[in-house]
């Protein structure tokens, strides 16, 4: 009885002994796995914050030798833009040098890792078949690269996004007689995925700021162009609008003529037979008086809009601006501005109507003498403007003023019929004087800076096209 | 036969030149119609010329284009007074069909639509006498008078 139970204590003690044992190998194995999710978790959190491949790359490779102890080198392969080769861009041992050929995909243990479906674990004759498949230049170039090179032991894995294949993950082993096992796959092909992950991030979201790059410049150019045809067309919008308002105006006028004439006329007849001397003649004379300055006001206001068929001719604008200035001399004087002359001898004659343009030299003036109540510099210049591929020969007056400046929100309308800031302004004056220089071919251009002053800059053609312009 | 044709209308016109000065100097009056649209400025017109001239002229308000330029033709008018509206396609025809026919008529356009357009228009027509309105009486009557003075010169 006692025999048996000391045999039935000793097989308990020898199994509990091989149970013990087996516990630590298991602890062993659990401790190695919890070694190896924190360094997968350091990488997972590592990876997050790495925003471009290159740095997602070395961190693998480093990575990989933490991973997965015994581990020589590891490399990191991306596929070209052709998808035919494999380029090494991270090792972990090594810096890569220009002498690494790159590895056709399907060959080799990084060809192979790039078509395999999931993570490989090579080791024996199965390895030595696949570095068979390496040129001997391919065999010698890594033995040159990498100090153990062949590997005895290998583990393989794919990079791959859900829609594409990105590159593959070589790990050599071999080191103190280590081979790699079949448990160590899973951790390869985590770090794969991971990997992939990030290199697909990275490259969108490189992609998505080279679009978003793509984009600003496109509504950059967008905005200019938009601009530049803003600048042409508010000359031509403006000068339509003036004829639509001409029009009406001229029309209006002759409307009013007839009955003007006949009220007019009326009273001239009536006139005819009121002795001088009555005591209600006084009235009818205000009455021919009022009616004669409605006809005066209806025929400027005709004449305003249709300006008088001056006749063209050469045209010194310089002398034109000199005149302009003595004009309003008086007025320069008594508001304290000081007037600087920049009129450039070089100056070519315009085939211009004289008149209309010193009317526009006049209105700018005049609103430049406004917008400096407490006085100020009034500064006209003049140059010529060689022709270019774009435009052909122009003549350039500038006129600038130091004063109030003009707000943004006013300088889109400043050539609008009626739109003044002035109380008693009529918004007639850039009109009309948009409306001469557009038929001269010509363009008015303003810039202005409120608190600092604005230069209104003329742009005339040398060769005016307004020969060809109704007038 | 084209001079043939030129030579009788020369006659024509000669005829009724000859008719219109023969009036003259019998009846001693100048016959003058008007022709114009808005019948107020019209009616003005010719009292303003009646009250002027007297008894010297015959002013009278014509009903339409056409019967102005039946009266012409007869040799009745010898200052005829148009006011071409753009919309009057008649009185500009009126004017165009005396030049054509080269009536001796004196001419007067006394227009409320005065454009540069018309004003070349005008010109071309030969009209030599061309008022605006709202022109004042007594800056348009020493024109018809000049104009009468012609005829009567003539």
């Amino acid at each position: 009885m006692n025999n048996a139970a000391a045999r039935q204590i000793a097989d308990l003690e020898a199994r509990l002994l091989v149970l013990e044992q087996q516990l630590a190998r298991r602890d062993d194995l659990l401790a190695t796995a919890d070694a190896r999710l924190n360094v997968i978790t350091a990488a997972c959190a590592a990876l997050l914050i790495s925003r471009d491949v290159d740095t997602i790359a070395h961190l693998v490779v480093r990575e990989a030798l933490q991973l997965l102890p015994g581990t020589n080198s590891a490399l990191l392969y991306m596929i070209d833009q052709d998808g035919q080769q494999l380029q090494l861009i991270a090792s972990s041992t090594p810096p890569i040098t220009s002498s690494v050929s790159n590895r056709p995909v399907g060959s080799g243990p990084a060809g192979r890792a790039f078509l395999s479906p999931r993570a490989m674990l090579l080791n024996g004759p199965e390895l030595e078949l696949i570095l068979d498949e390496l040129s001997p230049e391919q065999d010698a170039e890594m033995s040159a690269f990498l100090p153990h090179w062949p590997p005895s032991t290998a583990l393989i894995a794919p990079l791959r996004s859900a829609t594409r294949r990105l590159g593959a993950i070589l790990l050599c082993g071999g080191t103190n007689a280590h081979l790699y096992r079949p448990h160590d796959l899973p951790f390869v092909q985590v770090l794969a995925d991971l990997t992939a992950i990030a290199i697909e991030e990275a490259t969108e979201r490189a992609r998505s700021q080279s679009l978003q790059a793509d984009l600003v410049r496109t509504r950059s150019l967008h905005a200019e162009a938009q601009a530049r045809l803003d600048c042409r067309q508010a000359p031509a919008a403006t000068s339509a609008k003036l004829a639509a308002v001409g029009e009406l105006a001229a029309s209006v006028a002759h409307e009013i003529n007839n009955p003007l004439y006949a009220a007019r006329n009326s009273l001239y007849l009536l006139e005819q037979d009121i002795a001088t001397d009555a005591p209600l003649r006084p009235f009818l004379d205000i009455a021919q008086q009022e009616l004669g300055r409605i006809a005066r006001i209806i025929t400027r206001m005709r004449d305003f809009y249709r300006p008088s068929r001056a006749e063209l001719g050469p045209t010194d604008v310089n002398t034109l601006l000199r005149e302009t200035i003595e004009l309003v001399q008086t007025h320069l004087r008594h508001n304290n501005i000081q007037v600087v002359s920049q009129l450039s001898p070089e100056l070519p004659l315009l085939n211009a109507q004289a008149d209309q343009l010193r009317q526009v030299f006049l209105n700018i003036i005049l609103n430049a003498c406004d917008a400096m109540p407490n006085g100020g510099a009034l500064t006209v210049d003049t140059r010529p403007v060689l022709a270019s591929a774009e435009n052909s020969a122009t003549l350039q007056a500038s006129i600038a003023d130091t004063g109030v400046g003009i707000a943004p929100e006013h300088l889109h309308h400043l050539f609008e019929p009626f739109y003044t800031t002035k109380a008693s302004g009529t918004g007639l004056g850039l009109a009309i004087s948009a409306h001469i220089v557009t038929q001269h071919g010509g363009r008015i251009e303003v810039d202005s800076c409120v608190g600092q002053g604005s230069i209104f800059t003329i742009l005339l053609p040398v060769e005016s096209p307004i020969s060809s312009v109704e007038k | 036969m084209m001079r043939t044709e030129a030579s009788n209308e020369e006659n024509a016109v000669g005829r009724q030149r000859a008719a219109a000065l023969r009036h003259a100097i019998t009846m001693g009056t100048w016959r003058i119609q008007i022709v114009d649209k808005d019948r107020t400025a019209a009616q003005i017109t010719r009292r303003g010329i009646a009250c002027a001239l007297g008894s010297a002229a015959d002013v009278r308000v014509a009903l339409s284009a056409n019967d102005a330029w039946l009266a012409c033709t007869r040799g009745d008018v010898d200052l005829l007074i148009v006011d071409p509206t753009p919309n009057d396609v008649a009185a500009l025809g009126l004017i165009r069909a005396l030049r054509h026919y080269r009536n001796p008529v004196q001419l007067l356009v006394l227009t409320a639509y005065d454009t540069p357009g018309l004003r070349s228009a005008m010109r071309r027509f030969g009209v030599k006498s061309y008022a605006a309105k709202p022109i004042e009486l007594r800056d348009l009557l020493p024109s018809i008078r000049h104009q009468l003075q012609e005829l009567h010169d003539a």
